[in-house]
Order: structure tokens, then C-alpha cells, then sequence
């Protein structure tokens, strides 16, 4: 039947043509957009980026080129936390590793690289932009009792590489986040020796440094342990009121501050991005999966479009296009893999680690925290003040049911 | 958006000017160029001959005026689908000798003895697919016309894969009845 319609439809007048797109207009809007930015691509001379008059204003870094400033931040903070006090919090122990379970880890073996394409004897659904953005913003973590997410953040542009592990119950409300970075001893060749001293870091030592936090949110109290290659700093602990703290509600996974791919969906949510191409049928951590590939023309554009200084541009290596390549879990709405290209710098984030309900760990208890700190001293006259007879209440695991 | 609003947009704003021209022209370039196409190269080919025939009219409507853009932007698609075409006949092997009875085939601009002889059998065919009413016209003339898979007609008109292949099928057989006395 379609060779007769062919037949009927092949002989027709390029104004029958015309009066067919008139009265059935074709193409929806993923597919539109897919060939309006290809034709934008191909464009002599695009208008989207180039041609903005910036006078006095602050010089910009991009966020990759931030990482690098941030990661000496860090290390001051820390130095300030000893002193005083801050939210600046240092891990567990020295080889904090994210512990997926066996199943899991040897799924994640297959998954370091970027996500395949499973071969299908149908064609996958593949959802338009709309669907997609619907997926990603019905993202609900609060729709698990128990939940854990395991990641790593890998950065050429930093050679920084982070661990992170959140684990949340949601029936005792209790959470916990570890996170540790490991630094390449490249990231301080440009420092000197005596700003190094400042920071605590022995110039013939700067093969692995690396700083850590476990952060505890435990009934009412933030506790924060943090550890890093200075030795005046390690195994220190803070500790204040939860509603003081960010993690006033358990929202460690819906939290900008500690996870990144929450970062990615607000700037996909306000403009920064045009989804560019979506595909079906991949798979990540043996879960099915939606990929799509996203463009930011300009980010002095969309930094002006948020109102925020737009910046002058003095480095020669710095590039204004980001490419950003995310998978979607199509049961969960989770950006699971995400990686952004900016010029030679990239990032990227993997998730090692999704575990639910009756698999996920629960976050640790009080003995586990009261443990913990034996270990460590209060960072301030206030932390050691503090009551923390609540950690030697009965666990939560033996208060429910 | 009419034509001079077009322009004017393009004038303020070249960026938001190509997508009002991109939208107010899309179907009309695929049409022309699916029209041309069919039967000699892929939905990619079609897609590839939209991509050119936009690139090569915002060149030209980005430097300098037109006077009027509809039957620009038709004489450029028309031009780009013809060459297409010739290039992936002469890809494909399918170089057609001046005096192959195939030379038929290749359809000259005018064409006006054969849109003298199809035209009224083409009214009937449309009026006839207009005649199936909606959804089911639109469903015909997506996927027998413009080449859209029953995933594409669906996110277009709003219901599932699954609903255009059934009443795909119930269209067809409705006109393939609609249509006895004239094929």
C-alpha cells in the first residue's frame, strides 16, 4: 500500500507541495529545533555570541578555571575553620572510598566510559525536548524511603578528582555525605613555596594531597568531620543546630551546594543550554537511559541573561561555547552521567553508586558518629561546648517497628 | 508572522529572525523538498536539503534585502532539491542518458504538461484525504507525504505510536475505497 501511495503523492506539483504544507504543517518541535540548530551551526557569522559590547566589568573565569581557585580556597578555609570555626569539614578517614555493592561495581566497570547504545531490534522511544525537561524536573528524591547516590567528578582542567557518597533515610530523616578530593600535585606548581606554608602544605610533599568531609545530619545536629593532608588540620570536627545549617530538611541530594547535576538542571532550566539531540535506548549502571546532547552558545550571554557581571575575556585558552552531554534515567529522572566540554577543559560526573530502599545503606547512627569524633577534636571553644548526649540514644534502626 | 515582520525581526533581532523565518517556512521547504527527493534519496537527504536551503537564505536575507521572501525561499529550496537530487543520482550510479525513456524522470522546473495531467487527479487525492477528517488526514499525509514515522506523528498530533499505526491503517483502507474510481 505504500508503493501505491508513493505513486499517488510522487506526482505531485511543487504547488500541490506548497498547498500541502500549508494545510498540514509537519515537524514537531524536537525535530525542529534539532535542524534549527543545525542550521544556526552552518550560519556565517552568529549573532548569538560574538557581538555583545561589554565595558567595566569584572573579569570572568569559567566554572572549570573556578575549580582551580576553589581548590586553594579550600585549603585557606580550612585554615580558617581551625581558628574559628566554619562549615569548611574534612572526612572520615584517609581512604574514603564510595563502596557500591557488588552489584553495582561491576556494572560500574562498564560504565567509566560514555554510556553505549544498546542494540535494539525496535526503534527506542526517544522523547522530545519537552519530555525530557519533564523527566528531569519530575525528578523526586523524596520518593524513596532509603537512598544512596555515589559519584565522581573527574576535571582535566583541575586534575582534581572528587568522591562523593549521600545516603538518606527518609523514615528517620537522618542523612549523611562524604566527599573527598583528590588533588594532582600539578594544581600548586604555580604556587610558591611560602604561599603553600600558608595553606599547611609541605612543598616536597604535594604528591597526594587531598582534603575530605563527612558530614553527619543526624536528628538536630549538623556534625561535620574533616581531614586533609595538613596535618594541623586533621580530624577535626564541627558541629551545630541542623536548622542552622543547610541541611535543615533532609535535602542532601536536592542540594545545589553539594551536588553538582542539581547545578546542571537549573542552568538547563534557565536558558543556558539548547538541547541540540536526543536519543533512546542507552543504558548506564544497567538502568535505560535517555541522552542528549546540549549547546551553550555563549556564557557571557546567558551570565548577562541572569543578571550577573558579565565578564571580559583575557584568556587566550579560554573558550565562550559549552558542549554538554547528559544521561537521564528514564524510571527516575536522575542525571546520572553528565559531561561538559568547554574549549580543551572538560568535567565529568558518573554516578557509581544508585541504590534504593531495602539495597541502600542507611545513613550511620549515633554510636557510628560518637565513634567517629572520639578521634577528632572540636575545631572551636563552641563546638566542644555542644551536648551530644543525643548520640547515645537508642539507634533509630531499633525505634521503627 | 507576515513577510515584512519577518524582515523586520531579522533587522532588530537576527537570531529570533531566523527562527520566525525557520517556523513560518519549515513545512513549506520540506514539502518542496521532500517532493523533489522522493523516491531518490533518504529522510536524511530531505533533511540535509532543509538545512542547506535555510543556511543559504539567511545568508542572503542576513546581507542583503529580498523583495519578497516566500518565493525566494521556494526558488532556493527548489534549486537545492533539484541538485540533490542529480548529485545522488550521479552518486547512485543513476546517470540517466539524454535519450533513456528514464530522462522522464528528471523533472524539469516548468513540467507544465504533467502538472496540466495530474492536476486534477492530485485535487481528488487531497480532497479525498481531506475527506477522512482529522486526525486521519493529517496522519496520511505525515507519513505517505512527508515520510514521519508513527513516533513523530504522534508527538505531533498528540497521541500515542500506537493510535496513528491503527488508524493509519483504517485510513488507508478508507481511501484506498475513496479513491476506486480514479485509480
Amino acid at each position: 500500500m505504500k508503493k501505491d501511495t508513493d505513486k499517488l503523492f510522487g506526482n505531485l506539483s511543487d504547488e500541490d507541495a506548497e498547498r500541502i504544507a500549508a494545510d498540514y504543517p509537519t515537524g514537531d518541535k524536537s525535530q525542529r529545533d534539532r535542524i534549527f540548530n543545525e542550521i544556526e551551526r552552518r550560519v556565517e557569522g552568529r549573532t548569538t555570541s560574538d557581538d555583545m559590547d561589554v565595558s567595566g566589568v569584572e573579569t570572568y573565569r569559567p566554572r572549570i578555571y573556578m575549580k582551580v581557585i576553589s581548590a586553594a580556597a579550600a585549603l585557606v578555609l580550612v585554615a580558617g575553620a581551625a581558628v574559628g570555626g566554619s562549615y569548611l569539614l574534612r572526612g572520615r578517614d584517609k581512604n574514603l572510598t564510595v563502596e557500591p555493592s557488588s552489584e553495582v561495581m561491576e556494572e560500574t566497570t562498564e560504565t567509566t566510559a560514555a554510556p553505549t547504545t544498546e542494540e535494539q531490534t525496535t526503534e527506542p522511544e526517544v522523547p522530545t525536548e519537552e519530555q525530557l525537561l519533564e523527566l528531569l524536573n519530575s525528578r523526586s528524591y523524596d520518593d524513596y524511603p532509603q537512598l544512596n547516590i555515589g559519584y565522581n567528578i573527574v576535571s582535566n582542567a583541575t586534575s582534581t578528582i572528587e568522591h562523593g557518597l549521600a545516603k538518606r533515610d527518609m523514615v528517620t530523616g537522618n542523612e549523611s555525605m562524604m566527599v573527598k578530593f583528590i588533588r594532582n600535585p600539578d594544581c600548586y606548581k604555580d604556587v610558591d613555596a611560602e604561599t603553600l606554608a600558608d595553606w599547611g602544605i609541605d612543598p616536597n610533599n604535594i604528591e597526594e594531597i587531598y582534603s575530605s568531609s563527612e558530614m553527619f545530619m543526624y536528628k538536630d545536629l549538623y556534625i561535620c568531620v574533616f581531614d586533609n593532608t595538613d596535618e594541623n588540620l586533621k580530624d577535626q570536627y564541627e558541629v551545630t543546630d541542623r536548622k542552622d545549617s543547610a541541611f535543615a530538611n533532609p535535602n542532601v541530594f536536592a542540594s545545589q551546594a553539594n551536588f553538582y547535576p542539581e547545578v546542571i538542571l537549573e542552568q538547563i532550566n534557565t536558558g543556558k543550554y539548547e538541547i541540540q539531540e536526543i536519543s533512546g535506548g542507552a543504558t548506564f549502571l544497567g538502568r535505560d537511559c535517555t541522552s542528549a546532547h546540549l549547546y551553550c552558545p555563549s556564557v557571557k550571554e546567558y551570565e548577562k541573561k541572569m543578571g550577573r557581571n558579565v565578564m571580559t575575556i583575557d584568556d587566550g585558552d579560554y573558550a565562550d561555547e559549552i558542549q554538554l552531554d547528559i544521561l537521564v534515567d528514564n524510571e527516575t529522572g536522575f542525571i546520572l552521567w553528565f559531561k561538559d566540554t568547554q574549549g580543551d577543559c572538560t568535567e565529568e560526573y558518573s554516578v557509581d553508586t544508585l541504590l534504593f530502599n531495602e539495597d541502600a545503606e542507611l545513613p550511620e547512627d549515633g554510636a557510628y558518629i560518637k565513634e567517629r569524633l572520639s578521634g577528632c577534636i572540636p575545631n572551636c571553644e563552641e563546638t566542644a561546648a555542644y551536648d551530644l548526649s543525643i548520640l547515645d540514644e537508642t539507634p533509630d534502626s531499633e525505634n521503627i517497628g | 508572522m507576515n513577510d515584512s515582520e519577518i524582515l523586520e525581526l531579522l533587522h532588530q533581532s537576527p537570531q529570533k529572525g531566523h527562527r520566525a523565518l525557520f517556523d513560518e517556512y519549515y513545512s513549506y521547504v520540506y514539502a518542496i523538498s521532500v517532493n523533489i527527493l522522493r523516491n531518490f534519496g533518504s529522510r536524511e537527504d530531505v533533511e540535509e536539503c532543509v538545512i542547506d536551503t535555510f543556511t543559504s537564505v539567511i545568508n542572503k536575507l542576513d546581507g542583503s534585502a529580498v523583495g519578497s521572501v516566500k518565493p525566494f525561499v521556494g526558488t532556493v529550496a527548489k534549486h537545492k532539491a533539484i541538485s540533490m537530487r542529480r548529485a545522488l543520482m550521479s552518486k547512485s550510479g543513476k546517470c540517466v542518458s539524454i535519450d533513456s525513456e528514464e530522462i522522464g524522470e528528471l523533472r524539469s522546473e516548468e513540467r507544465v504538461d504533467r502538472n496540466a495531467e495530474n492536476s486534477d487527479m492530485t485535487k481528488q487525492l487531497l480532497q479525498k484525504v481531506k475527506e477522512l477528517g482529522e486526525p486521519d488526514s493529517a496522519i496520511i499525509i505525515q507519513k505517505f507525504f512527508y515520510g514521519q514515522n508513527a513516533n513523530e506523528i504522534g508527538r505531533m498530533l498528540d497521541i500515542k505510536p500506537a493510535t496513528v499505526r491503527m488508524r493509519c491503517t483504517r485510513a488507508i483502507k478508507k481511501l484506498r475505497s475513496l479513491l476506486r474510481d480514479f485509480y
